[in-house]
């Protein structure tokens, strides 16, 4: 049993981008805040740190997580990928190339986050139909309000259409999701 | 923000917990996904001296059915509800899944943190409340299985104690056949629902609705189950025509809580537009059915 008393530091192992690390947090410390001040690992943004707009983005032993939403301690023994492991050396990657060709890009804050997003829906993508996509990609926040070149990036890496649910006769006619069975 | 400081620990097996528990009272607070309570803690609404992360305990992450029931662990993320293989029966559970919040959230999220978590605009809280689960709850010392309707008090508070975890949620199956519909009304896709509804309804081969089960979320400070208007629907035959008037009729004194978000007026008459459209959504399916019957 993982256990500190107080404030004391907890020893936490983490795989991160392939490499293994230990390092030793404080149990308020979350995951996103121990890769950037323990790892040096800056691409992961800290922003609304209540689980709201994904600049934090990392995926956990595969999946699509908030990076300040999880304790480092919660991370131990887990496999983290963070922005910086999705590329490699100098060279864009499928979604890098996909967001500066689409200019998905605006004052850059948010983008790592959506970097890690598209990462996962490009992976993923068979499993999701085109409104799945559509709100997944609406997951994430950009202030700069760019999202027509997000949407862009994102249909083009993907390849499929991006439903973000509006309809002709505007965003508010119909209940935003739902279902039958 | 951060969190204030607290004690960290994170048990290997549920009796450990429980005697965790148990030492510390009200002073320790159960972590399971997380995707409330951190929030919570660093908005400094919520601030344990000792967060007990249960995520380590193995035997919590099921869903199985078993003599008519189905089990969920406390520890079944959301994202494995939504994707799970389950029967025609409780297809609701994956459509109501999907509906919470948005995917990353979806992946840390467990059944159990909503349920305990008790949010009155919430999704799977909603389920439980509207198919009568049975909520099983331990202690170090005893454990008692509490019906949803006990289970929900008020806004965020239930009946479970500091010295208790909710293991498990037990549903009673709906008949074969059963037809469900589940939907909300959110300002965006991935924010709480304004006002939410849950329906499921079985008619017997004449047409004649003889089992029916209806409920609101965000409405009240608890979610509710519709059971006059349930009783309006049973044993008459469920005619589409009709559909609009028995909930008109039933809905006509019903008075919603209101907030800043939506007031009293504007979240009682989306009550009754969702329970319309979702049992006409039903209706549909029933439609369809009998076409293919031909």
């Amino acid at each position: 049993m993982v256990e500190s008393s107080g404030e004391a530091l907890i020893s936490v192992r983490l795989r991160v981008n392939g490499s293994d690390h230990e390092i030793r947090v404080r149990p308020r410390e979350s995951l996103a805040e121990a890769l950037r001040a323990k790892l040096k690992l800056t691409g992961t943004h800290l922003s609304c740190q209540i689980g709201v707009c994904g600049a934090c983005s990392v995926l956990l032993d595969g999946d699509l997580v908030r990076g300040c939403l999880i304790l480092a301690a919660q991370a131990s023994g887990r496999d983290v990928q963070t922005v910086e492991g999705l590329s490699q050396d100098d060279a864009l990657s499928e979604v890098q190339s996909a967001m500066h060709e689409q200019h998905a890009v605006q004052c850059g804050f948010c983008t790592p986050g959506f970097v890690v997003l598209l990462h996962w829906l490009r992976a993923h993508r068979d499993e999701m139909d085109a409104r799945e996509l559509g709100e997944a990609l609406s997951s994430n926040l950009c202030r700069c309000t760019g999202y027509a070149g997000l949407v862009r990036a994102a249909e083009a890496l993907l390849d499929r259409r991006v439903d973000l649910g509006r309809t002709d006769e505007g965003d508010h006619l119909e209940p935003a999701r739902g279902g039958i069975a | 923000m951060r969190p204030g400081p607290f004690a960290y620990a994170a048990p290997d097996s549920i009796d450990e917990a429980l005697y965790l528990l148990a030492q510390h009272g009200d002073e320790a607070k159960v972590l399971a996904g997380g995707q409330s309570l951190i929030p919570l803690m660093r908005l400094r609404l919520a601030n344990p001296g000792l967060v007990v992360d249960i995520t380590r305990v193995s035997d919590l992450d099921y869903v199985r059915v078993e003599a008519g029931a189905l089990r969920i662990g406390a520890l079944v993320r959301h994202r494995k509800l939504e994707t799970v293989t389950l029967s025609p029966e409780w297809r609701i559970l994956p459509i109501a899944a999907r509906n919470v919040a948005h995917l990353p959230i979806r992946f840390r999220g467990t059944f159990g943190g909503s349920i305990a978590h008790a949010d009155p605009a919430a999704e799977l809280p909603l389920v439980a409340q509207t198919l009568g689960a049975k909520m099983h709850l331990r202690s170090r010392k005893a454990q008692r299985v509490v019906d949803c309707g006990d289970f929900f008090r008020s806004f965020f508070t239930t009946n479970l104690r500091s010295d208790e975890i909710l293991t498990e949620v037990a549903l009673q199956a709906p008949p074969s056949g059963v037809h469900s519909a589940f939907l909300e009304f959110s300002r965006r896709p991935g924010d709480f629902a304004v006002v939410a509804t849950a329906a499921l309804v079985h008619v017997d081969a004449a047409g004649v609705c003889d089992w029916c089960r209806l409920g609101l979320a965000g409405v009240a400070a608890t979610p509710i189950r519709l059971t006059s208007l349930e009783g309006e629907l049973i044993g008459q035959p469920f005619n589409p025509r009709r559909l609009d008037s028995t909930v008109d009729a039933a809905m006509a004194d019903f008075r919603s809580l209101g907030d800043v978000h939506a007031d009293t007026h504007y979240r009682s008459h989306l009550s009754a537009v969702l329970l319309k459209r979702a049992l006409h959504q039903i209706a549909g399916t029933l439609v369809g059915e009998h076409r293919k019957e031909i």
